[in-house]
């Protein structure tokens, strides 16, 4: 069941040109200080999704560091996985109905895994809510146990909070994503923005050769400028809000929109938004609906790198990591001022926040008659995201978190 | 065989005779004649190198009065054709052998002498050079044996001529480098000790010269090697005076921090004010300065995220407008900055009761830095080592010694002009420092003021000796 992943590239001196020595000396320095720890990481799967995305990153990389860290998953058939699916659902502030069965199939899995599972013998890291329930095993094993939890809950369906909340109250602290994504809780709670990883697929520097097989593979116009979101097919994106704000932008300047994205299979309206999408832009030839295949990091970076201006004009959103894979490529971003977009773009320094439809299509006018204003824009952007949202600046945040585990004061003198 | 040696004994035995009276003179001359009677005449000379020459001289006068010999015994015997031209030509041969071995012998030993005069670390040149002698008397020997033997000397030419091109090619950095370490070394160019700073951006103290590299010493205390041909090419900074040590050097430290949420939480402008006197100091300072950490690349950030807060969210625009005019700099501890937020927002409550709640999901956050403080591997002992290092600083660190040293710490000053002052007795060049509101610029900005500043300063030490 463990997994223990040692020589996974890049390694973490491939990053020294983008973040500097010193700075990759400081997590060598701050790694020194946990030598001798384990650091146990769970979740619920290895391939697939955001969090075995970062795991299979984050620890070779502690690993490198001389951290002994390892990453175990829990097992659990099809009925768990359902049941942990409405629990997403309910955290995320869907009405979900639950029986007392479902609860204590939950739990009698994570029983089972926590006699199955070896632990570390020092820090036992938990992700999101499949394994939420090991910490029973607190008492017996583990010095500090940590509670990461990547999704917003802050609006969550009251019923499985209460149950959850029970379990993750026993744990010594809880790490969110944003600030807004929090629930006040009795004990300790840390603050991790997630990050992306500027040398993986989506985010490298690409070649004329790449970029170019893109843009004939889609049919793109090189010599129109290019409105770009990507995201999944889904009314909280607002695609048609967009093309709304496109089509107000082309009575007056010659461009193209391209609207990238993939089709939720869990989520039935994918399909319909997808298709209403494509019926009202049938008939414009500047617009482009492309359907992308989960395995499409290479042509996204493509995308991303070839646009003049970079939507994300969502409803509601979690911390869009679309926005800051566009802000790293030195993009001029227009971009609704909701959830974590509002960490990443602050309104007229690092892109453009909007509120409407009109107000993204006067931002997205405003950047292509300012292409110096775009530039300085996207400069900063990218400032933003080396500064911020990188994965060396996650896995900083991680060393920290292993270290204040052991200090209750808020300057550590290591 | 008796009847020939009856007939001719006088042939044989004369020559004999002769080679064997010459043997006498040779010995006689070596080792009675020679000590006696020219170290009377030559006692006056004070040469170091005369009993080198005379021992040499006296050896080859030996090899030669034993040729001589030889040679006048072959002719007197009745050996003649082939086989005397063969011995006369062994015989030739035998005489410039001892000739280049004497010569060879006798340059060897004044090199030797004069080595050992020499300071300078002149062992592995001259090595070399004692190689190189030695090779050359060989091929001068090979030379004259040939013509003796009347070997054809063509294709030794072309050899040679094949195998000095090939040394050229594969030493030329050494030998560019040995040139330009004789030019070094001689006319001193540079000296143990000297400060030196290269174009190409190398720079440290001088501790050794060879023929081949110059060794300096880094301010990391890191050895480099630079090779003598790329110094003597490269444009060259020389101080010679070694720079001012400081009583005691300076660690840089770092800072690195992660958020932590304290719990508070505000909707209204009357719980913010409840919060901000609540809060710990940490998150006083982390929502006064995290914005100059973030957002670091950005000039006349705005001061606090208080201010940004209350003008964003609840829109009150002339509050957010005071208190984005909060100069931190002018304050020397975290409480002082709580109380000066404070008092304005108190005020503004006392003159405009009316209070709103922000919309669900846009409260104010409040957030603590826990912050990991460590000594990095980077100690400066004087202003050179200082600069150098300022230079590629991480920004944590110069957060941390900006910022944070100040305020969150209570220290009268950041903690460079503490340094320079205390440690350094450079009260000017403190207080220019002093006076940089770190606020008004990025980080990035107030790395190359300070070190310009620096740099100014020490040119100016440079240019008054």
């Amino acid at each position: 069941m463990d997994k223990e992943i040692k020589s996974i590239k890049p390694k973490l001196r491939d990053y020294e040109p983008i973040i500097g020595k010193s700075s990759l000396e400081e997590l060598k320095t701050l790694a020194d200080k946990l030598s001798g720890k384990t650091v146990q990481n769970i979740n619920s799967t290895y391939i697939g999704g955001g969090v075995a995305e970062i795991l299979s990153r984050m620890v070779p990389f502690l690993n490198e560091l001389g951290i002994d860290a390892r990453w175990s998953v829990i097992k659990g058939d099809t009925e768990f996985f359902n049941i942990t699916k409405k629990f997403h659902n309910a955290l995320h502030g869907r009405k979900e109905m639950f029986t007392e069965e479902e609860f204590e199939y939950f739990l009698e899995i994570n029983r089972k895994n926590a006699e199955d599972l070896e632990f570390a013998e020092h820090v036992i890291f938990v992700h999101d809510p499949q394994p939420v329930a090991l910490v029973k095993k607190r008492n017996e094993i583990g010095e500090k146990w940590i509670w990461r939890c990547h999704i917003d809950i802050s609006n969550p369906d009251k019923t499985v909070w209460n149950f959850i909340k029970k379990y993750v109250e026993k744990y010594d602290a809880t790490v969110f994503s944003a600030p807004n994504f929090a629930k006040m809780l009795a004990l300790r709670m840390f603050l991790i923005y997630p990050s992306i990883d500027p040398l993986s697929n989506k985010n490298r520097e690409l070649t004329e050769e790449q970029i170019n097989a893109v843009i004939e593979k889609y049919g793109i116009d090189k010599k129109k400028p290019i409105i770009l979101q990507v995201s999944r097919f889904d009314y909280l994106k607002d695609p048609v809000g967009v093309i709304k704000a496109f089509e107000m932008v082309r009575r007056t300047m010659p461009c193209q929109l391209i609207l990238a994205g993939g089709t939720a299979t869990d989520d039935p309206e994918s399909d319909k938004v997808l298709a209403e999408v494509q019926e009202i832009a049938k008939d414009n030839p500047d617009i482009h609906i492309l359907l992308l295949p989960p395995d499409s990091d290479i042509e996204i970076n493509a995308l991303q790198r070839i646009a003049t201006v970079v939507v994300q004009k969502s409803i509601k959103e979690g911390f869009g990591l679309t926005v800051t894979e566009a802000l790293w490529k030195g993009k001029p971003v227009v971009a609704s001022a909701v959830g974590g977009i509002l960490l990443q773009v602050k309104n007229k320094l690092t892109g453009l926040l909007c509120h409407s439809i009109e107000g993204a299509a006067y931002a997205i006018r405003t950047l292509l008659t300012n292409p110096e204003y775009a530039k300085w824009l996207g400069k900063n952007g990218h400032s933003h995201v080396k500064q911020n949202f990188l994965i060396t600046r996650h896995l900083k945040d991680y060393l920290l978190l292993f270290i204040s585990q052991y200090y209750n004061d808020e300057l550590i003198y290591l | 065989m008796f009847e020939w040696i009856e007939k001719n004994w006088l042939s044989v035995f004369v020559p004999f005779i002769v080679f064997f009276s010459f043997t006498i003179l040779a010995f006689w001359l070596r080792f009675r004649l020679v000590p006696s009677y020219v170290n009377t005449k030559l006692k006056a000379v004070k040469w170091q190198g005369k009993e080198l020459l005379i021992k040499n001289v006296t050896i080859f006068a030996f090899y030669c009065i034993l040729i001589l010999g030889a040679y006048t015994a072959i002719e007197i015997s009745p050996v003649k054709g082939s086989v005397y031209i063969a011995i006369c030509r062994l015989l030739l041969s035998l005489f410039f052998l001892s000739l280049i071995y004497v010569l060879h012998r006798i340059s060897i030993g004044i090199l030797n002498l004069y080595s050992n005069q020499v300071k300078r670390p002149l062992f592995k040149p001259f090595q070399r050079l004692k190689t190189l002698l030695t090779i050359c008397f060989i091929a001068i020997g090979l030379l004259i044996l040939f013509e003796i033997w009347h070997f054809p000397t063509t294709p030794f030419f072309i050899f040679i001529l094949l195998g000095c091109t090939v040394v050229l090619i594969v030493f030329k950095d050494e030998i560019s480098n040995l040139i330009a370490g004789f030019e070094i070394i001689n006319n001193e160019i540079v000296k143990k000790g000297d400060y030196i700073k290269l174009e190409t951006a190398e720079e440290g103290t001088v501790i050794n010269t060879t023929w081949r590299h110059v060794e300096i010493k880094t301010f990391d205390d890191k050895i480099i090697f630079i090779p003598n041909g790329r110094l003597i090419k490269t444009r060259l900074e020389i101080l010679r005076k070694p720079p001012k040590r400081a009583k005691a050097p300076f660690r840089f430290y770092t800072r690195l921090n992660i958020k932590e949420l304290t719990g508070l939480k505000a909707k209204n402008l009357k719980e913010l004010l409840k919060y901000i006197k609540e809060a710990p100091d940490s998150a006083i300072f982390y929502h006064t300065h995290d914005f100059m950490e973030e957002y670091h690349y950005l000039i006349s950030q705005p001061s606090n995220e208080f201010a940004l807060w209350i003008g964003n969210v609840l829109g009150y625009d002339i509050l957010s407008e005071k208190l984005s005019t909060v100069d931190i700099f002018e304050f020397s501890s975290i409480g002082e900055i709580r109380k000066r937020i404070a008092d304005i927002i108190e005020e503004y409550i006392n003159n405009y009761p009316h209070d709103k709640n922000c919309e669900e999901g846009e409260e104010f956050h409040f957030i603590k830095s826990v912050g990991a403080v460590m000594p990095t591997a980077y100690v400066a002992h004087d202003l050179r080592e200082f600069v150098q290092i300022l230079k590629f600083i991480s920004l944590n660190s110069l957060f941390f010694h900006i910022y944070e040293a100040k305020l969150r710490l209570g220290k009268i000053s950041n903690d460079f002009s503490l340094w320079l002052s205390e440690s350094f007795e450079e009260k000017e060049l403190a207080e220019k420092i002093m006076s940089i509101d770190p606020y008004m610029h990025t980080i990035e900005d107030i790395r190359e003021k300070l070190v310009s500043i620096i740099e100014n300063h020490l040119e100016m030490e440079t240019a008054s000796g």
